[in-house]
């Protein structure tokens, strides 16, 4: 614990915005390590937050929301251009370089030994993808993603493999995790946590049936038994 | 995830998808609290311009900086709000030195009030605004006032002592007391 116990009309005075900085300074180095004080601002917190609400109420001008909006969805299609643009140039990288079994996939004359080894190795994938068409030829499980995320599921005889791009970073004890939904049951596959730049690949394990779908959602911790609302991508076996 | 789906979402499950930078979630966030973002900010700084200017840099400050609302750490509608009345105490500051012009006792900015109509959109939302303003208005002036000129103003507590001339301690102590009767009648239940 830092320094003294403020008395408790400067945590009143505090929690007002009322302290000069000094003071609240002081408060601020103290009461993150000191229990009491810590459960005395939380004490005044609601009647704080009641001071907010109680004002008499306006409705904002509309157009406050029609300029406010636009700026939010000018600002999400940047980013998401921004996203897209990354995909593609790594996808371009992958097709000059070759490297990485998706680029193998892409790349079937120069690649085709190396392939055969992993679809050996795999039991032979199904490759399912939201980028359209369906690439070397291969018949095409739609993925149905949203958030910017995008992806490929290769279904395999008996473990099939997810590609994606365009993850979120993840804080805390959070995870995304794979969920395999068939007829009324739902159950946690693998979890895994992306790389830097928003990218992981993870195994599902077992034998897709047609009508089996395989979800990915953002959990707050591993071990969930139920998904946790948005499903982020979803790919449904044909 | 549809419109419909997001629109019923908890305030607590809605702010992770803002912080995912998605817009119709930003949307119905918007929807949810702006008017008491506005109304808040009006109340503070006193002009419709202004309010409209602290309204959009407080709720894009949000959207900009990934929505970090904790959830240990009060309601969505609160920590909003909190947002909102530090910008607009900051606007506040910015243009008059350091303090917004007040009459003496501060009666203009303690009686500042909106002429707009109401709509029906926020009817229960607004009836319990009165009801709480009502039991903000129960107590003695003294109290009252300093807690209004510290929370609405930006005051700090030595500033509201010289403005009123009174000790230091006097305006702590009332502000204390008066906050202690509010928590006291919200835990009556309101």
């Amino acid at each position: 614990m830092i320094g003294d116990h403020p008395d408790r009309d400067d945590l009143v005075a505090y929690s007002l915005g009322a302290l000069d900085p000094r003071e609240a300074g002081a408060v601020e180095a103290h009461a993150p390590s000191c229990a009491r004080c810590t459960r005395e601002l939380e004490a005044l917190a609601p009647a704080v937050a009641v001071l907010g609400e109680s004002v008499e109420q306006m409705e904002p001008p509309p157009e406050l929301r029609e300029r406010v909006l636009a700026i939010v969805r000018e600002e999400a299609e940047a980013k998401q251009a921004e996203i897209s643009g990354e995909r593609a140039q790594e996808e371009a990288r992958m097709r000059r370089g070759g490297r990485g079994w998706r680029g193998l996939v892409l790349r079937p004359a120069m690649g085709l030994a190396a392939l055969a080894i992993l679809i050996a190795g795999i039991g032979g994938y199904l490759i399912a993808g939201n980028g359209g068409g369906g690439e070397g030829g291969a018949p095409t499980v739609p993925v149905v993603a949203q958030q910017g995320i995008g992806g490929t599921l290769a279904v395999g005889e008996t473990s099939s493999m997810l590609d994606l791009h365009g993850l979120h970073e993840l804080s805390g004890r959070e995870v995304y995790q794979v969920w395999v939904a068939h007829g009324s049951t739902v159950k946690p596959s693998s979890n895994f946590i992306p790389n830097s730049s928003g990218r992981a690949m993870t195994a599902v394990d077992g034998h897709l049936t047609a009508g089996t779908k395989v979800m990915v959602t953002k959990e707050p911790h591993p071990g969930q038994t139920t998904p946790t609302p948005p499903i982020l991508l979803s790919a449904t076996v044909e | 995830m549809t419109r419909g789906e997001i629109q019923r979402l908890a305030d607590e499950d809605l702010m992770p998808l803002v912080a995912r930078e998605d817009p119709l979630a930003f949307e119905v966030f918007y929807d949810r609290h702006s008017g008491a973002a506005y109304s808040l900010a009006y109340r503070i700084v006193g002009s419709r311009t202004a309010a409209e200017d602290v309204t959009q840099e407080a709720l894009l400050s949000i959207w900009r900086s990934g929505a970090r609302y904790d959830r240990a750490r009060g309601s969505v509608r609160a920590w909003t709000l909190g947002i909102v009345r530090n910008r607009a105490i900051d606007l506040l500051r910015k243009e008059s030195g350091r303090s917004p012009k007040l009459a003496a006792g501060g009666e203009e900015l303690l009686e500042r009030t909106p002429s707009d109509e109401l709509t029906d959109a926020e009817a229960l939302r607004r009836e319990t605004a009165r009801e709480v303003r009502g039991a903000i208005k129960d107590l003695p002036d003294d109290q009252s006032s300093v807690i209004k000129l510290a929370f609405y103003g930006g005051f700090s507590h030595s500033e509201i002592a010289e403005m009123l001339n009174q000790p230091l301690g006097t305006v702590k102590g009332r502000m204390r007391l008066g906050m202690d009767k509010i928590r006291a009648t919200m835990a009556e239940g309101w």
